[in-house]
């Protein structure tokens, strides 16, 4: 059991701040504390939890100084190591953003307005769904994209995880401590997360695998029941029966509110230079929001500090 | 026992407290045979030993007093916490806010402390204080769900707001029945309820955290149905 203190003493918002983070992740942290070393005023804007996506994570344990750190406890220090520099954080939804003149407009949920010289869009990336009949209608009814959330309801019960990568085995091995069964259907022939993770699954009796197949439906009455497979190779159909399925097959960046207002790429990923600029002057992106390689908490941190630090140089020195 | 908050925990909470405005009074309602009733106790009663301003009472939910405050009995241990005037906005957790739930509970101790002064916009207050039938609004929660604490708390402040509206979370893990009555599978779920006819019919229902704007119109879209 644990207790999660949350969101910091609430304070009445400025109407002007050097930089607002839009988002409370690794990357908007990071950003964050390189804004304050450097002198100028950041806001960072939280919509849930300091350290983003990382709570989703049960264990992390590639990140420099802390050999096996849970989720929780990293997302609650990094946000503890911002506040404790001095970074201030408003928690709310961003809703809209104007970016056309040289002080940028951000608007809020809750109705509050503020301003700033620059903003850093570190607002992450959510599960991409799979797109198929049946998905939509059984969201909450058995299809799930987070299994820390929901892993619960499928005590001693039948799972299929889709995916392949590190995402879905993580979470593949995560819910093997729950369910009764946990089968990892992916369309090839091996698993693309590392080789760590994989030998965990494979060595995790209650983890099978189905290989070269896809999810082509999901059924059931009120909840689901069935998947209706694809073998890829062959091109037979079945129908698999489960109790639940978890979807982990990428991500989406979350950058909806800002199409039309700064470039994207086709996937939606927000394109930036080497100093994690935008191609709107004094607007930023970091983390797993922009095109880029490699997304993990490392380099969500390294693209918050490389952006605050030019901020800093660029617009204020 | 074992202390659930250590020491350096229970600084932060109280430094987090130290905005509150006035005393409230957390009501917890058990029974016998009960997982969480022992552990939520102990719980409130670490928060009132080591923050000022908390009053905790402890009833057996089949008191009388439950039947005052409307207590589903089926769902112990359950809480009300009183604004500092002594009245009764409508806040209740069904299970223990432990988890991320613990931070809508120090964030509710607040709110109550200044007697439900919300942190919402003018209009989600204003369109919120239109609603004129009794209803209830329960967040499936489970204490791992780093989402659910502001569906809670928009349930939470809607309730403060309008003495028509009650706020609850809902513990899923430890409700399974009523988990499985609304289908629960994905967390958070809110379930909108109207009390028509002597009973709570379901309005309308929402999986995830909703920014402000869509909260209210999922809540007064389940009104007018």
């Amino acid at each position: 059991m644990f207790f999660d203190l949350g969101s910091s003493k609430k304070k009445q918002l400025k109407e002007y701040y050097d930089m607002v983070i839009i988002g409370g992740g690794p990357a908007g942290v990071a950003a964050g504390i390189y804004a304050v070393q450097g002198g100028i005023k950041p806001l960072i804007i939280e919509k849930d939890l300091d350290g983003g996506q990382i709570n989703l994570t049960e264990y992390v344990e590639n990140y420099p100084g802390f050999k096996s750190i849970s989720g929780e406890e990293l997302a609650e220090k990094m946000g503890e190591h911002a506040k404790e520099f001095g970074v201030e954080f408003h928690y709310g939804e961003v809703i809209n953003v104007d970016f056309s003149k040289d002080e940028k407009i951000i608007s809020l949920d809750d109705g509050s307005i503020v301003k700033s010289k620059t903003v850093l869009i570190a607002t992450g990336a959510t599960p991409r769904k799979l797109g198929v009949p049946g998905e939509k209608e059984f969201a909450g009814r058995g299809v799930s994209y987070c299994a820390t959330c929901d892993g619960h309801f499928f005590k001693n019960q039948k799972v299929a995880v889709i995916g392949g990568g590190n995402t879905a085995v993580e979470e593949a091995l995560y819910l093997s401590k729950i369910a009764k069964e946990v089968y990892i259907i992916h369309r090839r022939d091996k698993l693309r997360a590392d080789k760590i993770y994989q030998d965990k699954a494979f060595n995790t009796e209650n983890i099978k695998f189905i290989w070269n197949s896809v999810v082509k439906e999901i059924k059931g009455d009120k909840k689901v029941q069935q998947l209706v497979l694809e073998n890829r190779e062959t091109g037979e159909v079945t129908n698999f029966d489960v109790d639940g399925v978890f979807v982990f097959v990428g991500l989406l960046p979350v950058t909806q509110l800002f199409k039309d207002k700064i470039a994207l790429d086709d996937y939606g990923y927000i394109i930036t230079d080497e100093h994690r600029e935008t191609n709107v002057k004094g607007v930023f992106a970091a983390g797993d929001v922009i095109q880029k390689e490699l997304r993990q908490i490392i380099t969500a941190a390294a693209d918050g500090a490389i952006a605050a630090s030019f901020a800093v140089r660029e617009y204020f020195n | 026992m074992e202390k659930l908050l250590d020491e350096k925990t229970l600084e932060q909470v109280r430094d987090l407290l130290g905005e509150m405005k006035g005393r409230v009074r957390i009501i917890l309602f058990e029974k016998e045979n009960c997982e969480y009733c022992d552990v939520t106790k102990q719980l409130y009663t670490e928060l009132k030993e080591g923050v000022e301003n908390i009053d905790l009472d402890v009833h057996h939910i089949d008191s009388p007093i439950a039947e005052e405050y409307n207590i589903d009995k089926t769902l112990a241990p359950a809480t009300v916490i009183l604004a500092s005037n002594g009245s009764d906005l409508g806040v209740r957790f069904y299970g223990i806010p432990s988890g991320h739930e613990f931070s809508t509970l120090l964030q509710d101790l607040i709110l109550l402390s200044k007697n439900g002064e919300v942190e919402l916009s003018e209009d989600t207050v204003n369109k919120l204080k239109t609603i004129n039938k009794k209803m209830r609004l329960r967040v499936f929660v489970t204490p791992t769900c780093p989402y659910c604490p502001r569906a809670v708390l928009s349930a939470h402040q809607a309730a403060m707001i309008n003495e028509n509206i009650n706020g609850e979370m809902v513990e899923a893990n430890e409700f399974y029945e009523i988990s499985m009555k609304h289908n629960v599978s994905s967390v958070p779920h809110t379930v909108i309820e109207v009390f028509e006819n002597g009973e709570w019919v379901v309005k309308g229902e929402f999986i995830g955290a909703y920014p402000e704007p869509n909260f209210v119109e999922e809540v007064l879209k389940a009104v007018e149905g």
